[in-house]
């Protein structure tokens, strides 16, 4: 009905209109408002007035305590242990990389992601039909809006690694948290270098995205900022760069991936340890079931609003409805196989935190995501253990692109969204 | 602002708060920046990418390549030249003297050894002549597998030797390569006939006019190329053989490198060989700075022969930081133990030459060949290259 509505609206009107409605439409999928209450000023200032698209730089500000200890006691023996392995794996992006390497970002024999990302049939044969060049131009603005909001979300990532230093409470954690740092700047470093030299091409940050790194930035409580960066926004990320580094033709990204995902794993996993001593031993009950929900709420939010909406007003404004479109990134194998990747690990690491009680776990069931429980969490796997399983991983995207391709061919069963069953591991 | 200031801190969020919001709804009425940008025209990016092959021409990134064979010719019975390019299809940069290492699973272990570098950078080839060793696990696997189409991984470009060659420089070019020490020589030597003005003179030394690689070539470039003079010494020749006879002693030297000591001079071979020509350095008054040495390094020493004076049985290693322990059998290095126990060992070039591997001991003694990359002052410090170094007693490291 809405729908219906704006599509009677002139275009920069529709524009104006759409992303509030949308906003709306993620305030009604909610379960539990008071769990997400206190992401409203953020959802104003990220979705409603869409201040990351407008503005050159921003300011978030955030309440919370640098915590000093005066006795310096090593008190975490695990993350002492990860403050020692992040010590001796810093790699040099000048170094480890080879910047010579030529990229052509439309080459189509080295493609950043998989010709049929989106879909053979969904791109050639439904409502858009692009010719040959223009899949490929595609196909680079969608990796370059891709790896752009990995560049956001790493700026993100660097600024909360930044507060969490201060804010943990273990020495030893604060040890950890400043190579995290250090890891965080590289990787903004990185990523920045790749799109500016070989794509030529960085999109805005995304408003979901926006919305989430300024509720992680403006909350006061750590273990909050905790939660979202180290565990949800991480494990985000973790998905993201997994899925690429899989499935990309690009040689150069591939090993850039693989440097940063090493990285990566030793983040999840110090979140890991932190909120599972914190959870378990600080919190009242009443607190971990407000974390609980809350988390709950965000992988909800990442599971269906990354929809690469900059692309379309790019490509598709004017010519294909913004709901046709959600519902053919929310389809496509790629954007399937992200969110698999994605919640595979994240699912794991929040039943070892404490955060997926039985009171919660028929909410996961219910979306389809209860299916991931059994798998390791970060405690379990090193980055080398993750890389070796992202390379022999089974990949939903391949099982995908077959049911699409029986889809052509007119035998096919039709594949919702939410349904998760060809799994990646 | 003021106002706020007078406020008790506790009370000055309310206002702060409000202040936010104004800033934001006023943020909300600027125009949307365009949507995505492109910062660079198509020649800041040639720019671009020239610099990042003058960064890698320097020897400063060490990144692992793919390479591909792409032909193998080989040169004599004992010696294949393999040509490669990298598999992504990128140009690969280097300067004439540089070498990489290769590395390639024999056997279900990862071996690496490092080979120079014997085209001319600016034909756009990157070839490297393997030269078969005794017991050298990967010389003898390359000369007998090798074939177009198998992919390497490598290091480098990697070394310091040939980087002070310049092209304005107009004083003779002196070579001394003995046996496989002419590759990086080659290199050198083609890059010189290529872009300079200066007479060059290659003194070749070798065992039997058989081995003597890259003959034709040679003989070829110097029917091009007055301005090159080849002179190759024979160790045991056979009866045709018309040209010059002997070693390379600092004797034999002086009568084939008379007058100026005022030149640079590149050597690449044999420690026997190069000791040699030091000592024809010193006595003929060559500045120590114009004399250039790329260590030979007998890579076979590191596979299975027992280093003179190293006792026969194993030795215990402990790291002290991690707390892992492996023992070392009579025979091996620090590096082959470590590695087969599965430490996180770092290593490069196998040979001594990077410093890759360097570890440093806390107590217990080892034997450590010469030649290798480690100062004296590291040395007294306690360093050691686990790559070539065997254990004399049982050894505790710092790691």
């Amino acid at each position: 009905m809405a729908n219906r509505l704006t599509s009677l609206l002139p275009g920069h009107m529709r524009k104006r209109v759409d992303p509030i409605l949308e906003t709306v439409a993620i305030m009604r999928e909610v379960k539990n408002p008071a769990a997400v209450a206190s992401m409203v000023p953020s959802m104003l200032r990220g979705n409603v007035l869409q201040l990351g698209k407008r503005q050159t730089s921003t300011e978030m500000v955030s309440g919370h305590a640098a915590y000093f200890d005066w006795e310096y006691k090593s008190d975490f023996p695990e993350m002492r242990e990860l403050y020692r392995r992040a010590k001796q794996n810093q790699w040099d992006a000048d170094i480890a990389l080879d910047w010579s390497r030529d990229v052509d970002p439309m080459n189509p024999e080295r493609p950043l992601l998989p010709p049929d990302f989106f879909g053979d049939v969904i791109l050639r044969q439904g409502t858009v039909q692009l010719s040959a060049l223009e899949e490929r131009k595609f196909n680079y603005h969608i990796a370059s809006w891709m790896l752009s909001n990995f560049l956001h979300g790493e700026q993100g990532a660097l600024y909360a690694a930044a507060q969490v230093t201060e804010s943990v409470r273990w020495m030893d954690g604060k040890l950890y948290g400043a190579t995290q740092v250090m890891d965080e700047g590289r990787h903004v470093e990185a990523f920045h270098r790749y799109i500016d030299e070989k794509l030529n091409r960085l999109y805005v940050i995304n408003d979901n995205l926006f919305t989430i790194i300024d509720a992680l930035m403006t909350d006061s409580r750590w273990d909050m900022k905790f939660l979202g960066m180290q565990i949800m926004v991480e494990g985000l990320a973790l998905g993201a760069f997994g899925v690429m580094y899989r499935i990309t033709g690009e040689p150069f990204l591939k090993d850039m991936l693989r440097y940063i995902i090493q990285d990566e794993a030793r983040h999840v996993h110090y979140g890991v340890l932190a909120l599972r001593e914190h959870f378990s031993k600080h919190l009242s009950d009443r607190e971990r079931r407000e974390r609980e929900d809350w988390a709950f709420e965000i992988a909800l939010l990442m599971r269906n609003r990354f929809m690469a909406h900059e692309v379309y007003e790019e490509w598709f404004e004017g010519i294909l409805p913004r709901s046709e479109w959600n519902n053919l990134v929310l389809q496509s194998p790629g954007m399937r196989e992200f969110r698999s990747v994605m919640f595979s690990r994240l699912i794991p690491n929040l039943r070892y935190i404490g955060l997926l009680s039985d009171r919660i776990a028929p909410h996961y069931e219910e979306v389809g995501l209860v299916k991931y429980i059994a798998g390791r969490n970060a405690s379990e796997l090193t980055g080398d253990q993750m890389l070796h399983e992202l390379d022999h991983a089974k990949s939903e995207y391949d099982d995908v692109n077959a049911v699409l391709e029986q889809m052509a061919s007119g035998h096919g069963e039709d594949h919702s969204a939410d349904d998760h069953s060809a799994a990646a591991e | 602002m003021r106002f706020n200031s007078m406020l008790p801190p506790s009370l000055r969020v309310i206002p702060n708060a409000t202040l936010r919001l104004i800033g934001d709804l006023r943020d909300a009425t600027l125009p949307r920046r365009e949507i995505a940008r492109s910062r660079h025209t198509d020649a800041e990016l040639q720019a671009i990418r020239d610099a990042a092959a003058a960064h890698r021409a320097d020897g400063r990134h060490r990144a692992a390549l793919i390479l591909k064979v792409v032909a193998v010719r080989r040169e004599t019975r004992n010696a294949v030249v393999l040509d490669f390019e990298a598999a992504d299809g990128a140009a690969v940069a280097f300067r004439a003297g540089q070498f990489f290492t290769l590395r390639a699973d024999i056997d279900g272990r990862e071996i690496r050894r490092s080979y120079s570098v014997c085209s001319d950078p600016a034909s756009g080839r990157l070839a490297v002549c393997v030269k078969r060793v005794s017991g050298g696990l990967m010389s003898n696997w390359l000369n007998d597998n090798a074939a177009p189409g198998m992919l390497l991984s490598a290091d480098g470009p990697q070394g310091r030797f040939g980087a002070e060659l310049r092209a304005d420089d107009e004083r003779e070019l002196i070579l001394i390569a003995g046996g496989s020490g002419i590759t990086p020589l080659l290199s050198m030597l083609k890059t010189a006939l290529g872009q300079g003005r200066r007479d060059v003179h290659l003194i070749y030394a070798n065992r039997g006019v058989r081995s003597v690689i890259f003959k034709g070539e040679l003989d070829e470039l110097a029917a091009r190329h007055s301005r090159l003079r080849v002179t190759h010494v024979i160790e045991r020749p056979s009866k045709r053989w018309s040209g010059r006879v002997g070693r390379l002693t600092s004797e034999s030297l002086r009568e084939l490198l008379p007058g100026s000591a005022d030149r640079d001079m590149y050597v690449c071979g044999p420690e026997g060989m190069m000791e040699s020509v030091r000592l024809h350095g010193e006595r003929s008054g060559w500045e120590p700075s114009s004399l250039h040495f790329e260590h030979f390094v007998d890579q076979s020493s590191t596979v299975t022969e027992r280093t003179p004076g190293v006792e026969l049985q194993p030795r215990r290693v402990v790291m002290r930081a991690s707390g892992r322990s492996f023992d070392v059998q009579p025979g091996e290095t620090l590096l082959e133990a470590g590695l087969r126990a599965g430490a996180p060992m770092q290593f490069s070039c196998t040979m001594g030459g990077c410093a890759s591997c360097r570890v440093s001991v806390k107590s217990g003694t080892f034997h450590m060949p010469e030649p290798h990359c480690l100062t004296g002052e590291e040395m007294a410090a306690g360093d050691c290259l686990a790559c070539i170094a065997q254990p004399l007693s049982d050894l505790e490291l710092n790691c």
